[in-house]
C-alpha cells in the first residue's frame, strides 16, 4: 500500500505580519527532521532558511551531536524538513536534502547545510523531461539563439532566459514559476510590522538599464534548382525535295554527341524523325523515283530530332533580419541603452548527388521563373528563432528594469514564497514588488524569529507589449526561354552560302549531287549550346528585413520620504 | 505489501515528497491550493499492480481520514489525472490510476491534487492522507 500523509495548516492571517498591520504576541517554535528523525530537541543557535530567485533554497541549522561516532557521508542526501510552529499551527519552511554536514570544532555539534536541490531538477535529465517541466511556462528555445543542444542544465537556463518569470521550488519541493510582475500584491507591511531601521532601498543605476535590444538573425537555406531546355530540329525540305536535291544529313552520333557535350543531361531519349521506308516517291519537278534504304541506315540518319536537356544546381539564400526590440518611452526617458543579440539559423540540407541527378531533396517544391525548384526554407524554424530571440530580448529589457531593491525585516512570515508580491508602507518608504529573496531566521538560543524580505521593484516608464509579423521574402525571377528551334545551314553546289556564324546552332551540311563536287564545303557538324544560367540565378540570394517590436516595461511604487 | 511506489515532485522522479504541507487562511482567503504529484518508482523493470487481482483490478488512490468527524474532512481534497480534471472532480472521491504502473522514469502517473480546507479552525491537521489499495510489485 502506498501512503502519503498530508498536513493541512489553517492559520489566522491577522496573527502574522503583512496582513493587518497589528501583530499580537505569540508562542512559536521550530521543528527539524533529518531522515525522518526529529532533531528539534537537539537544535542550538540559529535555524536559517534562505530562498533567493532562481537559486536553490538552502537551510542551515546546528544540532548537538549524539554521543558516538559521526559519519558525515551517512547524512548526505537525507531528506530534511524545517517547520515553523506558531500558535499550534505548523508551516513548512523547507523541504530538501542534506548537502553538507560539518562537525564543529568542539566536536559536539553538527552544522547541517541543506538544499532543495533546484539544480538537480535540471541536471542529467532527458531533454523531454526539461520540456515537460517548462510546459505552459511560455518559455521558448531555438538553436539559432542558443546553439546546439548541449545538456539539460544549460537547456533549462536557456528556456528560463526567455520568460519574465523565476523558477523556484516551493516549501513542499514543487517547482513553481513566479511572474516578475503583478499589478497587485499579496501582503501589505505597515510601519508597525517592520523592524525600525531595517528598511533599505537600492536603486538600479542607468548602466543597469537596457531599453533596446538589437537582434541580428542571419538565416541561411538553399534553393535546389532544376532547369529544362528543349531542342527541336527538322530538315528544312520535304523528303521528295531531299530525294531530288540530295544533301548530307545528321546521324544519331552527331546529335547525341552535341547534346552530351553541353554539360547538361539528356532528359529522356532523343526522338528522331527517320527517313521513310523504301518505296516510290513523286518528285517536285515531276516524275517519280524509287527510294531504297537499308533499315540500319534509316535508324542512324535523322530528318528531325526532338530532345530536352536538364541542369541542376544549388543556390544559397541568406536572409538577414534586423529586429529592434525596444521600449520607446524608456528610450525617450533615458536615451538609447542598447544591447545586441546575435542569432544564426541554418536549415541547409545535404547537397551531395543533387547536381548529378542521383538524389532529389525531400523538400517542398516551388517554381522560380520557369525553373522547378525545392527549397530548404523552414517557416516554422524561422518563426521559432525569431520568437525565441524576441522573447529573450524582452526578458532582458524587463530584467534590467527590476534591479531596484527594497529590503526590510519583519517578524517571521511563514506563508511568504518567492512568487508572492508584497507592498510596504512606512513613514519613509512606500514600495511594491515581487519577493526576490526571503530569509527566515529562527534563534533557538535567544528566542526570536524574523523574516528578511528583498523585493524586486520595477522602475521604468510603463510601455506595452507589441505584436509583430515576420516579413516573408518573395523571391522571383523572369521566365527564360525554354525551347530552341535549331537551324540548318547547307552549302550548295556553287559554294554561295556564307559560312555559319560561330554561335550557329543546328545542323551544318552540304548538298551531295551525284557527280559534281560542292564548292567551299562546310565541315559537317551538329552544334548546339545551352542557354547560359545567369549570375542572378546562380549567385547567393541575399535579402534584409528590418522591423521593430515593442517591449513591455512596468513601473511599481518606490518612493522615499526624507 | 510494501512496494517501491513513491510520490515525487517531478516527472523525472528526482525529488521525493514525503508529507506535503498545505497552508490555508482561516478567513478562506487562500482559496484552493493545487499540487502535482508524480507517482512512480525509480526501481527499473518492475510493475506495480493491485494485490486483489493483479493486472485486472485498478490501482485506486483514495483519501483516507484517520479521525472521521474530527479534523479536515476528506471533501477538502479533489483528485484528478489532469489540471483540467480538477474542476469536475468530486470532492473526497478516489481516483483510478489504471491497472498497473510500470516502474522507471517516464512511466510515473501525474496526480493533480486540489486542497481547500473544509474546516477553517486554526490548527495543524494531519488526519488526511492519500492511500492506494494493497499493491504488489513484480518483474515487468
Amino acid at each position: 500500500m502506498f501512503v502519503l500523509p498530508l498536513t493541512v495548516s489553517v492559520f489566522d492571517p491577522a496573527s502574522f505580519p503583512g496582513n493587518s498591520g497589528a501583530i499580537s504576541s505569540s508562542k512559536f517554535g521550530v521543528r527539524v527532521t533529518v531522515g525522518g528523525e526529529d532533531y528539534t530537541d537537539r537544535l542550538i543557535d540559529e535555524v536559517q532558511v534562505d530562498a533567493e530567485e532562481d537559486a536553490a533554497r538552502v537551510a542551515s541549522f546546528t544540532v548537538v551531536a549524539r554521543p558516538g561516532q559521526f559519519e558525515p557521508d551517512s547524512w548526505i542526501n537525507l531528506p530534511v524538513s524545517v517547520d515553523y510552529l506558531q500558535d499550534g499551527v505548523a508551516f513548512r519552511l523547507f523541504t530538501g536534502i542534506v548537502d553538507l554536514p560539518n562537525l564543529s570544532i568542539d566536536g559536539k555539534s553538527i552544522v547541517v547545510n541543506c538544499t532543495d536541490d533546484l539544480q538537480g531538477r535540471f541536471t542529467g535529465k532527458e531533454r523531454a523531461q526539461i520540456e515537460d517541466v517548462f510546459q505552459g511556462s511560455g518559455a521558448m528555445w531555438s538553436p539559432a539563439l542558443f546553439g546546439d543542444y548541449t545538456d539539460s542544465e544549460q537547456f533549462a537556463k536557456d528556456l528560463l532566459s526567455t520568460i519574465a518569470r523565476s523558477a523556484d521550488i516551493d516549501r513542499n519541493g514543487l517547482l513553481r514559476f513566479g511572474d516578475w510582475y503583478s499589478p497587485g500584491y499579496d501582503y501589505l507591511f505597515l510601519d508597525a510590522e517592520i523592524f525600525p531601521d531595517s528598511v533599505s532601498v537600492e536603486w538600479a543605476g542607468r548602466r543597469d538599464i537596457v531599453n533596446r535590444v538589437d537582434i541580428t538573425l542571419e538565416y541561411t537555406y538553399q534553393f535546389f534548382r532544376e532547369r529544362y531546355h528543349r531542342y527541336l530540329w527538322n530538315y528544312p525540305r520535304s523528303f521528295p525535295e531531299y530525294l531530288e536535291l540530295n544533301t548530307s544529313l545528321p546521324n544519331n552520333d552527331m546529335i547525341k554527341g552535341a547534346a552530351e557535350q553541353t554539360g547538361w543531361r539528356l532528359a529522356g531519349p532523343i526522338k528522331y524523325v527517320r527517313l521513310p521506308p523504301s518505296g516510290e516517291f513523286d518528285l517536285p519537278s515531276g516524275g517519280s523515283t524509287q527510294w531504297v534504304a537499308a533499315e540500319e541506315v534509316r535508324q542512324y540518319v535523322a530528318l528531325g530530332a526532338d530532345f530536352t536537356l536538364e541542369k541542376r544546381w544549388v543556390q544559397d539564400v541568406k536572409q538577414t533580419f534586423n529586429i529592434a526590440v525596444e521600449s520607446p518611452p524608456n528610450i525617450q526617458r533615458y536615451d538609447q541603452l542598447a544591447e545586441e543579440v546575435q542569432a544564426t539559423l541554418d536549415t541547409s540540407v545535404e547537397e551531395d548527388g543533387f547536381g548529378a541527378f542521383e538524389t532529389t531533396p525531400d523538400l517542398p517544391e516551388i517554381s522560380i521563373g520557369s525553373d522547378r525548384a525545392w527549397n530548404s526554407f523552414s517557416s516554422l524554424d524561422l518563426a521559432v528563432a525569431v520568437d525565441t530571440a524576441v522573447a529573450h530580448s524582452k526578458a532582458l529589457i524587463l530584467s534590467s528594469f527590476r534591479q531596484n531593491s527594497v529590503s526590510f525585516r519583519t517578524l517571521l512570515q511563514p506563508e511568504l514564497e518567492r512568487y508572492h508580491f508584497a507592498r510596504i508602507e512606512t513613514d519613509s518608504v512606500t514600495a511594491q514588488g515581487k519577493c526576490r529573496r526571503i530569509l527566515h531566521r529562527i534563534s533557538v538560543t535567544d528566542g526570536w524569529a524574523t523574516t528578511e524580505v528583498d523585493l524586486a521593484v520595477f522602475r521604468g516608464e510603463p510601455s506595452i507589449e507589441g505584436s509583430y509579423n515576420i516579413p516573408a521574402m518573395e523571391y522571383s525571377e523572369s521566365n527564360v526561354s525554354t525551347t530552341t528551334t535549331l537551324d540548318t545551314a547547307i552549302q550548295v553546289i556553287d559554294g554561295s552560302v556564307p559560312a555559319p556564324a560561330e554561335d550557329f546552332e543546328g545542323y551544318v551540311g552540304n548538298e551531295l549531287p551525284p557527280i559534281a563536287v560542292v564548292e567551299n564545303p562546310f565541315d559537317e557538324r551538329f552544334a548546339l549550346s545551352t542557354p547560359e544560367i545567369s549570375e542572378g540565378s546562380r549567385n547567393p540570394v541575399e535579402s534584409m528585413f528590418e522591423f521593430s517590436v515593442l517591449a513591455p516595461v512596468y513601473n511599481q511604487d518606490l518612493t522615499v520620504s526624507v | 505489501m510494501s512496494t517501491s511506489l513513491q510520490a515525487y515532485a517531478d516527472a523525472a522522479l528526482s525529488s521525493a515528497i514525503y508529507n506535503p504541507n498545505i497552508i490555508q487562511r482561516s478567513d478562506g482567503g487562500s482559496g484552493p491550493t493545487d499540487l502535482v504529484l508524480h507517482l512512480g518508482s525509480i526501481v527499473p523493470g518492475k510493475k506495480i499492480q493491485a494485490q486483489s487481482n493483479p493486472g485486472i483490478d485498478n490501482i485506486v488512490l483514495s483519501i483516507f481520514d484517520a479521525t472521521p468527524g474530527d479534523g479536515q474532512p476528506p471533501s477538502s481534497i479533489k483528485l484528478a489525472l489532469s489540471a483540467a480534471g480538477l474542476a469536475a472532480a468530486v470532492p473526497g472521491a478516489s481516483l483510478s490510476l489504471g491497472n498497473e504502473i510500470i516502474t522507471g522514469v517516464g512511466n510515473a502517473v501525474a496526480v493533480h491534487v486540489r486542497v481547500e480546507a473544509g474546516d477553517l479552525t486554526s490548527g495543524t491537521f494531519g488526519n488526511l492522507s492519500l492511500q492506494t489499495n494493497e499493491l504488489v510489485e513484480t518483474n515487468a
